[in-house]
């Protein structure tokens, strides 16, 4: 009978101290081996008893499909890797609840001033076409110049599954307007594929040879500074500027663990989660950390952004532009 | 009492047909200034244009090339090689589409074996393979050597006494390939080119990883897109009735006539061609079927090298792998029991009533529907209505399942219908005289449908093991098959992975196939319709 006893009470403590489980949805790279992922994943349970579930979803802009398709009956309680770009419908989605977090601002360091209760922001970069400088000898200058001039086998990322992919459809919105589709033709000639996420584009087309040119971030060339130290592959600072893409995380009403959830939220401005963003994300911080000195070697461009809500509105028209060009 | 069962068995086939209906009329928004501005767009004229420019292109290509091989082959049809090579022509129909992709990007990519290793001074110079050339490349190397097969039978079956007549008359070797031999291809090379034309039209797999975007993509793949991608339903919908428009289109000029049909049955080989010994014929073929089986067969033989070379350890241990191998065995599996079983009861039900023309006809009229609309709109239908249930995984198996066996059951019914009918029709009038009840009469007949079982069994198994269209839409990451699995390594650049799960699939496959095969040959065909 006492064995019973005390079986029963392992296993009951067992349950008891079953530390609490928080799912976060999120994209590939986030959670890939040499992405974030894993070193938050493990800082974050050993600090908070917390068992961190990251689920990646094929590409970022898929994140949010994925919760309007499941709606209340998704087991994610915190979505994270969203952008500037999807801030108007991740809102009017009415998917996401506000966090309790007080004061944000005076811990941000952002180019623009944030303002949301729901989201909190938890690192930025500047869209930027990506080249290796010994193989492209003339890189373009400006977008002007990569439509008109370049000469290079291009590859984007779609619009519809790709936060990048977006970036670029109201970057050539921001810069050429009602022009954007004669735009658009113009650049889907050198286009030679069009990928769902940044991952395929980058490593399977850019890094193995079969682009010149990859649609990523003025940050890129960072990672391989420091992981292999080579000088080579360059992000291009237009004339122009380039597009700000600001990525976010936000809690689900669905959730049920939103005490849990708001402590993520809280953790990812803490500097332990902030100091990981550069050498993995390969992205600025949103706090004030100092940088790994192959930031140093970045230009920081001029930073073009449109207002979440035009994009919004606009965004199916503008995907049928860029569809109609192709 | 078989009243009961008739009307069972069309509720059920109303209900399956109902279910995706109901899904897309549910989100379906009857705007026709939005219809009439997306049928006008510049971008849905494309799409439909490129569908049939491309399985226009790929279905000439792959009959011209089909042609001088089925030739070659049928004049050296006694030997066991040439069985071989006929027999691996046949599996073309059955290999999973998303391997040849694998393949195509390994050999004919940028960083494929050829530029690699035989770009002599830029002499082949690849750019890009993704686009329209990916897709023809791959759709060539999925059809031909269907068409191969399909233009051998048609050979094999030119009776000998045509030789000897033509011997007698001294018409030399090209003329009988000109007044023999290839009039008989010309008989059947419209029916060979809409059904590879139907098949390219309707391919997901292939546009969808090597088209490149949206420039090179064909309806089915923007069907999906639209749902999944956009989740703007209304699109994909509209596009869905362009599709069901257009195949109704294909099986009026006779695709429904050959689907499922005769694809695999083939004659006796053991007929020797009278001019299999000369020289300079013998010279020309082997060539010829040497160039052609280096090509047409490269993606197995390169499939296979990659195995062996890749380092399986890391793989083979891996979850998602594990997960992704037990999710292909489950669902394959279970579609192909379901598949044989319902199959088989629905023909037995259609043989005892055969004298109810109406129930027959209204059965086979519900199993032409199913074969109209392409998987990718059941799926989306599906999809739509149990929304709200699809995150289960319990649900998401049920689907797919559901949606993959739907679509072979038909072909089942095809295979089983008229060897039930004959048994029916021989042994029924036993049943009677000894009063033989239910059980012990399916005791008695069963030896004599045994290998038709076997066979809906094997081929409903392995279509459904390599279903790419289907699973796309219930996929996610926590819910693989192998070849979901495989475009996911694909496109996060894990090609040694890749290289595994792709050999993988191959293997179980080519078993499977080998006895779906095997079946045919070992005395009468089992397809006989």
């Amino acid at each position: 009978m006492h064995y019973l006893i005390i079986i029963f009470s392992i296993l009951f403590l067992n349950h008891s101290v079953k530390a609490e489980k928080l799912t976060v949805y999120t994209y590939d790279s986030f959670v890939s081996e040499w992405g974030p992922g894993p070193l938050i994943e493990k800082t974050f349970e050993e600090k908070y008893s917390v068992d961190l579930e990251l689920i990646a979803v094929d590409s970022a802009a898929t994140l949010l499909n994925k919760v309007i398709l499941e709606g209340s009956n998704t087991k994610a309680d915190i979505i994270l890797g969203l952008d500037m770009n999807l801030f108007n419908s991740a809102e009017n989605s009415e998917l996401f609840t506000a966090h309790n977090l007080k004061n944000i601002n005076e811990k941000l360091n952002l180019p623009i001033e944030w303002n949301s209760e729901i989201f909190v922001p938890y690192n930025y970069g500047y869209f930027a076409f990506v080249y290796n400088s010994k193989k492209l000898k003339n890189p373009p200058k400006s977008m002007d110049e990569l439509l008109n001039i370049t000469d290079a086998r291009i590859v984007i990322q779609d619009p519809r599954t790709s936060t990048p992919g977006l970036g670029l459809l109201t970057w050539m919105k921001i810069l050429y307007g009602d022009n954007a589709q004669e735009n658009w033709s113009k650049l889907n000639k050198k286009i030679i594929s069009v990928t769902k996420g940044w991952t395929d584009a980058y490593y399977n087309f850019f890094m193995s040879g079969e682009a010149d040119i990859v649609l990523s971030y003025s940050t890129s060339p960072a990672a391989h500074i420091m992981f292999e130290e080579n000088y080579d592959i360059s992000a291009s600072i237009f004339k122009e500027g380039n597009y700000l893409s600001v990525e976010f995380a936000g809690i689900l009403k669905s959730s049920k663990n939103k005490k849990v959830a708001n402590i993520f939220l809280d953790f990812m401005l803490s500097d332990e989660f902030q100091k990981v963003i550069p050498s993995t994300n390969i992205m600025y911080p949103v706090t004030n950390i100092r940088l790994p000195n192959a930031f140093n070697e970045l230009e920081i461009p001029k930073a073009l952004q449109l207002n979440p809500k035009e994009i919004n509105d606009y965004k199916d028209e503008w995907i049928n532009e860029w569809l109609n060009a192709s | 009492m078989y009243k009961i069962y008739n009307y069972i068995v069309l509720s059920f086939f109303f209900l399956i047909l109902l279910f995706p209906f109901l899904g897309i009329f549910s989100k379906f928004n009857y705007d026709y200034v939005e219809i009439n501005d997306f049928l006008r767009n510049n971008y849905t004229k494309r799409i439909i244009f490129f569908s049939f420019y491309q399985a226009f292109i790929s279905s000439l290509i792959s009959c011209a090339l089909a042609i001088p091989f089925a030739l070659s082959l049928n004049h050296h049809k006694n030997l066991k090689f040439v069985r071989i090579i006929v027999s691996l022509c046949g599996f073309s129909f059955v290999i999973p589409s998303i391997l040849i992709v694998y393949a195509v990007i390994k050999i004919f990519g940028y960083n494929g074996f050829l530029n690699t290793y035989f770009n002599f001074y830029n002499f082949i110079s690849i750019d890009s393979i993704y686009g329209l050339k990916g897709i023809l490349i791959a759709h060539i190397l999925l059809n031909t050597p269907f068409a191969t097969r399909l233009f051998f039978q048609n050979l094999n079956n030119i009776p000998n006494k045509y030789y000897e007549i033509s011997s007698s008359l001294n018409i030399s070797t090209i003329g009988n390939i000109l007044k023999l031999e290839i009039p008989v291809i010309k008989q059947n090379l419209f029916a060979v080119f809409s059904i590879i034309f139907s098949l390219c039209f309707l391919s997901f797999a292939i546009v969808m990883a090597l088209g490149g975007g949206p420039r090179s993509s064909t309806l089915e793949v923007a069907i999906y897109q639209y749902a999944l991608f956009d989740l703007n339903f209304n699109k994909a919908i509209i596009l869905s009735f362009i599709q069901i428009i257009i195949c109704i289109f294909f099986i009026s000029i006779g695709f429904y006539k050959f689907r499922g049909s005769g694809f695999f049955e083939i004659g006796d080989l053991t007929n020797k061609h009278p001019h299999k010994d000369l020289v300079f014929l013998k010279l020309i073929d082997f060539s010829l079927i040497f160039l052609f089986v280096i090509f047409l067969f490269s993606p197995i033989f390169f499939i296979f090298l990659e195995t062996l070379k890749s380092n399986f350890s890391n793989i083979i241990l891996d979850h998602y792998f594990i997960a992704a191998f037990k999710n292909s065995i489950i669902i394959s599996f279970t579609t192909g029991i379901l598949v044989s079983f319902f199959g088989f009861i629905i023909s037995g039900i259609l043989v005892v009533n055969h004298s109810n023309t109406l129930v027959q006809q209204t059965l086979f009229l519900l199993s032409s529907i199913i074969i109209i609309i392409s998987p990718i709109i059941f799926s989306l239908g599906y999809f739509i209505y149990f929304q709200p249930l699809i995150h289960i995984e319990f649900v998401k198996f049920i689907i797919v399942i559901l949606i993959n066996a739907i679509f072979l059951l038909p072909f089942a019914i095809l295979i089983f219908f008229n060897n039930l009918k004959n048994i029916f029709l021989t042994f029924q009038d036993y049943k009677k005289t000894y009063r033989i009840n239910l059980i012990n009469y399916f005791r008695i007949i069963f030896p004599l449908f045994k290998k038709n079982y076997l066979y809906v069994f094997s081929f409903s198994t392995v279509i459904t093991f390599g279903d790419f269209t289907i699973i796309s839409f219930f996929r996610s990451d926590s819910f693989d098959t192998l070849p979901s699995f495989l475009y996911r390594l694909i496109s996060s650049y894990k090609f040694n992975e890749a290289s595994f799960v792709s050999g993988v699939i191959l293997l179980i496959s080519m078993i499977i196939y080998f006895i779906i095969d095997n079946l045919n040959y070992q005395g009468k065909p089992v397809i006989k319709t």
